[in-house]
């Protein structure tokens, strides 16, 4: 009984720090939007970046130190930072406003090999639903599956058989639907394979050491997708499928 | 001699001037000492070496001769001034010059010490002058000859070299007039400089009418020395004493591999050849004459194969510098780089370097400026190439290192100059959010955007929270299928087996069916013996009841007589049998129920019954 009484207690603190938390963020928050209305960009920045170090994050949070990083005319970490936030909410229209609007100020234009129609379909599609409704939607979907078999297997009247049978046909698409959706969103979210280039110039190698061959000088903000690391080195492919190596501190991971 | 005469009448005329009274001013001019040489002579050349000096010394000239050189005659004096009078100023010319004539003793280069003079208290100096002595064929030929007319003398009998006989006697033929092109190497690299000079040699007074130059196809040319007028100098020639004349002396470049033939130099002249001895001195003969030079063979070697990959044709000896005019600059703002080539070769034949600047430079085409003297090596001097380079970007950039490969002709093998790399910190410009040059390079988003920005940040219902593990890929995400899945799985069996019973439990009360009925038949004839008829109706109708819904496994509630008609036709029972059936049920349940029953006997019924049952057991399954 004591002990309980012990755990409780533990537990209504944790929850009052975090709390506590939340609330000197929020006024972190409103104290930074303070210091971007005066223009102070460097100082709104380093509220935001303290915030982030305090292991918080949101959409929003990634938009605004974009917004501060662009108006100091560091355009490719404002790239960074929007591409981080569009990864958290890609339905949001400032964020892919601002990212296009920042994308368009970087100093190299590179072909983007389009992607397929079925793709670019599938992206948007299984980005509309936030990664939590597709796993409750799985998770639902299969358990009215279910229903719907046991209802078809075990009734004796034939229209409730016909009945569980084309509910449970549908309910078990839906839910490999929103697995897949599901999966694709997380995998997204977890295995974050871009990266923006930060310096201001770097030249792409064709191997991972400085005396290799330089393919082509790329400049901040450019988005490259990796490939593999090594050496402290990163395989990169640029979007127009020229692939290289850039070491690993120009880039930071999106 | 007729300059010295002219040079002594100005000098005369000045005098006068002076005398009738007439002021002169004599400005305080620059004081110009020079020295005048050729750049390049044949060993045994006679050459004038002149110093000039425009105004009046205190003292001569304090010259520092060579050594290697040996001085045939001089020094030769000489003196003119001029005065004229434009637009009321006068200015008045003076010059006094000393000429030495030298001869080379030995190949190779000898350089002219400065000479000093000193003008109203003040010491002047000339630069050094250095000069190329090269050993000619023709020089070469004389030393053989002389070598061999000694080597005759001594032994007279062994024959040495018929060839060298046949040249001597072919010289000899050449007659009292000859012209020779002397090259100094009959065997050279493409793009190696081979020195030619033109002469033409006599022991008689001959007046030129005309001359053709020889076409030096094949060769790139450029030409050292051509006198404006032509000058007879004494030279001796196996023993016997030439005037020659110079016509040109140059620098070739064999610009192919292969043998290339030198046409022969033709000089159309005039010889004077002395008759007689008259009253009015000699007289001559003017007889007309064209001479030729033999052809020359150059045997051009193509450069050896294993030419490095930014080898562009150079040959010669070269050094390379680089440098730029800042290391720190900032966005936009123009910078200049430079390639010094220096040394000695095709220097006036190289093209622009290729060099791979950072891409994010703009580049101009470069600025060339050669500073060339030829001498008999090839063209000696430097050649700057000039690039105006705008950075557009910041960053830290390399303008990586210069290799300039080029063929050395002394060892025979490639060698590269190489000068460093040059680091380039590019500053962000201040004002580039203003520039519109900054810009430039995206104009087209610059145009689909203009007048927009990024859009104000988010300033209500801003959430921030500390990210949270998602349920996806978990073991309770893949808990919420199995489990349910399981519970379905075990409801499913459960709820099958419970079937299964049931149908044993109908199987078991069919098997029973003909059993119970039997019973219940074996009860009606006991109360058919009792008397008591009511009850005997009675067991046969639920005998027959009782079978047909254990045969069936029908629950007995639901049974009447239309319901089992409808049954048994379903089960495709035979229409007699049906009909045999509900007759003995209804002729039972007439019998329990009316009270005068009109029916067959008591026993015929029993026996109908179990005939039925007998009948269904055997036909209908």
């Amino acid at each position: 009984m004591k002990q309980m009484k012990r755990i409780i207690t533990c537990v209504v603190f944790a929850y009052m720090l975090l709390a506590v938390n939340v609330l000197q963020a929020n006024e972190s928050l409103f104290y930074a939007e303070k210091l971007y209305e005066q223009q102070q960009y460097d100082s709104a920045l380093l509220v935001y970046t303290q915030l982030i170090d305090e292991g918080f994050e949101s959409a929003d949070l990634f938009y605004n130190i974009g917004n501060a990083y662009f108006k100091k005319g560091d355009i490719a970490h404002a790239i960074l930072f929007y591409e981080r936030a569009y990864l958290l909410n890609p339905k949001d229209a400032d964020i892919a406003h601002n990212l296009a609007y920042a994308h368009s100020q970087q100093v190299d234009k590179i072909d983007i090999i389009g992607q397929g129609f079925f793709k670019k379909i599938y992206t948007s599609f299984y980005r509309y639903f936030s990664l939590q409704t597709w796993v409750f939607l799985s998770v639902f979907c299969f358990i009215l599956f279910l229903t719907g078999l046991l209802v078809f297997l075990l009734s004796p009247v034939v229209t409730l058989k016909k009945v569980g049978f084309f509910v449970g046909v549908f309910c078990i698409g839906i839910s490999a639907i929103s697995y897949s959706s599901a999966s694709s969103r997380y995998s997204e979210l977890e295995n974050r394979e871009y990266a923006i280039l930060i310096e201001p110039a770097v030249s792409i190698r064709t191997e991972p050491s400085h005396s290799s061959k330089a393919l082509v000088v790329l400049h901040g903000g450019v988005k490259v997708f990796i490939l593999q690391e090594r050496n402290g080195w990163y395989s990169i492919r640029l979007q127009d499928g020229t692939q290289g190596w850039i070491e690993q501190k120009h880039v930071e991971i999106i | 001699m007729k300059g010295y005469v002219y040079s002594l009448f100005r000098t005369f005329l000045y005098t006068c001037l002076v005398c009738m009274g007439s002021i002169v001013t004599v400005s305080a001019q620059k004081v110009n000492f020079t020295v005048e040489a050729p750049t390049v002579v044949e060993l045994g050349e006679v050459f004038r070496v002149v110093y000039r000096v425009n105004a009046s010394p205190e003292k001569g000239f304090e010259i520092f001769p060579a050594k290697d050189l040996e001085l045939v005659s001089g020094p030769q004096r000489g003196q003119s001034s001029s005065m004229s009078i434009v637009n009321g100023r006068t200015t008045t010319e003076y010059e006094l010059s000393e000429t030495y004539y030298y001869r080379a003793k030995q190949a190779g280069s000898v350089t002219i010490q400065p000479a000093k003079v000193q003008v109203d208290g003040r010491p002047y100096k000339t630069r050094a002058h250095e000069i190329q002595v090269v050993e000619s064929t023709a020089a070469k030929q004389q030393a053989k000859q002389q070598a061999q007319q000694q080597a005759q003398q001594n032994a007279a009998s062994n024959q040495t070299t018929k060839e060298q006989q046949a040249s001597s006697q072919n010289l000899v033929a050449h007659d009292d007039v000859f012209v020779r092109v002397a090259v100094n190497k009959t065997t050279a690299y493409v793009g190696e400089a081979i020195y030619v000079s033109l002469k033409l040699y006599t022991k008689q007074r001959i007046s030129l009418n005309n001359h053709s130059y020889p076409e030096f196809s094949g060769f790139y040319k450029q030409d050292i020395e051509a006198p404006q007028s032509l000058q007879y100098e004494r030279e001796v020639i196996q023993g016997q004493e030439y005037s020659s004349v110079l016509f040109k002396k140059m620098v070739v470049f064999p610009q192919r591999s292969g043998d290339i033939v030198i046409a022969p130099f033709e000089v159309d002249c005039n010889v004077m050849i002395p008759v007689s001895r008259g009253f009015w001195g000699l007289q001559y003969d003017q007889q007309r004459k064209v001479v030729a030079s033999k052809p020359i063979t150059i045997k051009v070697k193509p450069l050896p194969a294993n030419k490095p990959s930014n080898f562009e044709g150079a040959v010669g000896d070269f050094s390379v510098q680089c440098a730029t005019d800042a290391k720190e600059v900032s966005q936009n703002d123009a910078f200049t780089y430079r390639v010094t080539v220096r040394g000695t070769g095709n220097i006036s034949l190289l093209q622009a370097p290729s060099i791979s600047f950072p891409s994010d430079f703009e580049v101009y085409d470069p600025k060339v400026t050669r500073n060339v003297t030829p001498t008999a090596y090839g063209d000696k001097g430097s050649v700057t190439y000039e690039y105006i380079i705008i950075p557009r970007h910041e960053g830290n950039f390399t303008i990586p290192s210069f290799r300039f490969s080029y063929f050395n002709v002394k060892d025979k093998t490639y060698a590269t100059a190489v000068a460093p790399e040059i680091p380039i910190v590019v500053n962000r410009s201040h004002n580039q959010a203003a520039g519109s040059v900054a810009n430039f390079s995206n104009q087209k988003e610059e145009v689909r955007y203009l007048g927009n920005d990024i859009r104000y940040i988010k300033t209500s219902n801003v959430t921030v929270e500390r990210p949270q593990k998602s349920l996806f890929g978990t073991r309770a995400y893949y808990a919420w299928f199995i489990v349910p899945s399981m519970c379905a799985l075990l409801f499913i069996l459960l709820r099958r087996n419970q079937i299964k019973q049931n149908q044993d439990i109908a199987r078991v009360r069919t098997r029973r069916a003909n059993k119970e009925s039997r019973k219940r038949l074996k009860q009606a004839r006991i109360c058919l013996q009792n008397g008591e008829d009511a009850q005997y109706y009675d067991e046969i109708a639920q005998a027959l009841w009782g079978y047909i819904a254990d045969k069936y496994t029908i629950p007995l509630a639901e049974l009447n007589k239309d319901t089992i008609i409808d049954f048994l036709q379903q089960k495709n029972v035979q229409e007699t049998h049906i009909s045999e059936l509900i007759t003995i049920i209804e002729q039972c349940e007439l019998a329990r129920y009316s009270p005068n029953p009109h029916i067959e006997e008591k026993e015929k019924l029993y026996t109908r019954a179990s005939e039925c049952i007998r009948v269904f057991e055997q036909n209908v399954k």
